[in-house]
């Protein structure tokens, strides 16, 4: 009886590590299986294409300044550990060492086991979820370019952009997005390409304003929006309505509707 | 030392790299076996994907500039477990030369050859002969000798030396 305890410890542990050998087996083959070749597709398809595609159709656009938009994706800085998992899945198959697929599989395990050691309630499915979930592991990161050649800083408060350049810089950038999400989902024209502003192009100069418009056009999408002042009949758009509502005192709004062909304004009837 | 693995064999010797290998080979010929500098190489879409696949970072279809201690550190680190040159042999037929160790020994078998012709045309009392300056420029700039052997060209060397003496 004295020595029961002891054996029975010994039998814990070497069940524990029984356990830890076969998960460790199960997780290699799982990782090394299709996990890396699915992780690696799917980094390059969002970071290679989607944003870099995103990137493209912004760049041939500038404020009457010459300030413009360069957008990139990154790993984000409290993950910057993560490259090495990138770096590993990068590299095909066949060329992997046995030692860069034991690292790989090590790196990702651990990421797992973190995830289960915050919140060990949730199931392991949960776990390896979160843990691969590459969109947390980077960020879209905007680029100011100009106005001189060759001059490019980050978007920050101290990027010394007037107010009308910032708003700007994030219209093209919701621009970009609102084009890369329905773009990502395929081409099959069903995706709804709409997007909506409300007090649209605000302190923004009206040339500039045209080349925002021209940018909506060339992404093809749709647009409703509101505005002051707000026209919108550039020859960059060959199609809009615009309703005028104007109202004097506490008169009852009276609309006009205006349809741009592109050239000329057409006035229309609102009933 | 065997073969690289047939995976990683088939993925390097693939078409769309297969005027990679020549392109390195040369260089690492011409410099000695250096691992520095870099090549041009042009890359379909195959060919990129899979050089992508061995440098672990993007590379496009056209023309790439390709640094030899990338790559180097890629295969030393991959699945190959040795460096550029060794692999750059088995991928291209056989063990590589070193151009700038040929030329130097070369040089030296020259060197050789022509303190023997000195030796032999002082030994039979041949050095101050009117001759002998014009005869000994003629042999280094027409490569008669230098284009045998070296026990074929000593051999000539004597002989000739010899044949003189006696006139």
């Amino acid at each position: 009886m004295a020595g029961a305890p002891r054996k029975l410890t010994e039998r814990v542990n070497s069940g524990l590590a029984a356990l830890t050998d076969r998960e460790r087996e199960v997780f290699t083959r799982v990782v090394l299986g299709g996990v890396a070749e699915e992780l690696l597709r799917r980094v390059n398809q969002a970071g290679q294409r989607l944003v870099a595609a995103m990137s493209t159709s912004v760049k041939s656009i500038t404020t009457s300044n010459g300030i413009g938009v360069r957008l990139g994706w990154g790993l984000r800085e409290e993950h910057t550990a993560l490259g090495r998992v990138l770096e590993l899945v990068a590299t095909s198959d066949v060329v992997r060492s046995e030692a860069q697929n034991s690292e790989l599989t090590e790196l990702l395990r651990h990421r797992v086991e973190e995830f289960h050691s915050a919140d060990p309630s949730s199931g392991y499915a949960a776990h390896l979820a979160a843990a691969l979930d590459y969109r947390q592991w980077h960020e879209v990161n905007v680029t100011i370019l100009g106005p001189e050649e060759g001059q490019q800083r980050r978007l920050s408060r101290r990027a010394k952009l007037s107010q009308g350049e910032t708003r700007f810089v994030s219209y093209v950038t919701l621009f970009a997005a609102a084009d890369g999400y329905p773009t990502s989902l395929g081409d099959d024209g069903r995706a709804l390409r709409l997007i909506l502003l409300d007090d649209a192009f605000g302190k923004v100069d009206e040339g500039t304003v045209a080349e925002l418009m021209g940018l909506l056009v060339t992404l093809d999408l749709d647009f409703v929006m509101t505005g002051h002042a707000l026209w919108g009949c550039f020859p960059q758009v060959p199609r809009l309505d615009v309703y005028e509502v104007r109202r004097s005192g506490g008169s009852s709004a009276v609309t006009t509707h205006v349809h741009w062909d592109g050239h000329s304004r057409h006035l229309r009837s609102t009933t | 030392m065997s073969g690289l693995p047939a995976g990683l064999r088939a993925h390097l010797s693939a078409p769309s790299l297969e005027r990679v290998w020549p392109v390195l080979r040369n260089r690492l010929e011409q410099s000695g076996h250096a691992i520095r500098g870099s090549v041009t190489v042009e890359l379909d879409d195959d060919g990129a994907d899979r050089l992508s696949g061995l440098l672990a970072r993007p590379v496009r279809a056209g023309t790439n500039q390709v640094k030899l201690a990338v790559l180097d550190d890629a295969l030393r680190s991959s699945a190959a477990e040795r460096g550029l040159v060794a692999v750059v042999a088995e991928l291209t037929g056989g063990p590589l030369v070193d151009r700038p160790a040929e030329r130097y020994d070369a040089r030296v078998r020259r060197g050789q050859l022509w303190a023997e012709l000195d030796r032999l045309l002082t030994g039979h009392g041949l050095a101050g002969q009117d001759w002998t300056r014009p005869w000994t420029h003629w042999l280094h700039r027409g490569g008669v000798l230098t284009r045998l052997p070296d026990d074929q060209a000593s051999q000539a060397l004597a002989i000739a030396a010899g044949t003189l003496a006696e006139c």
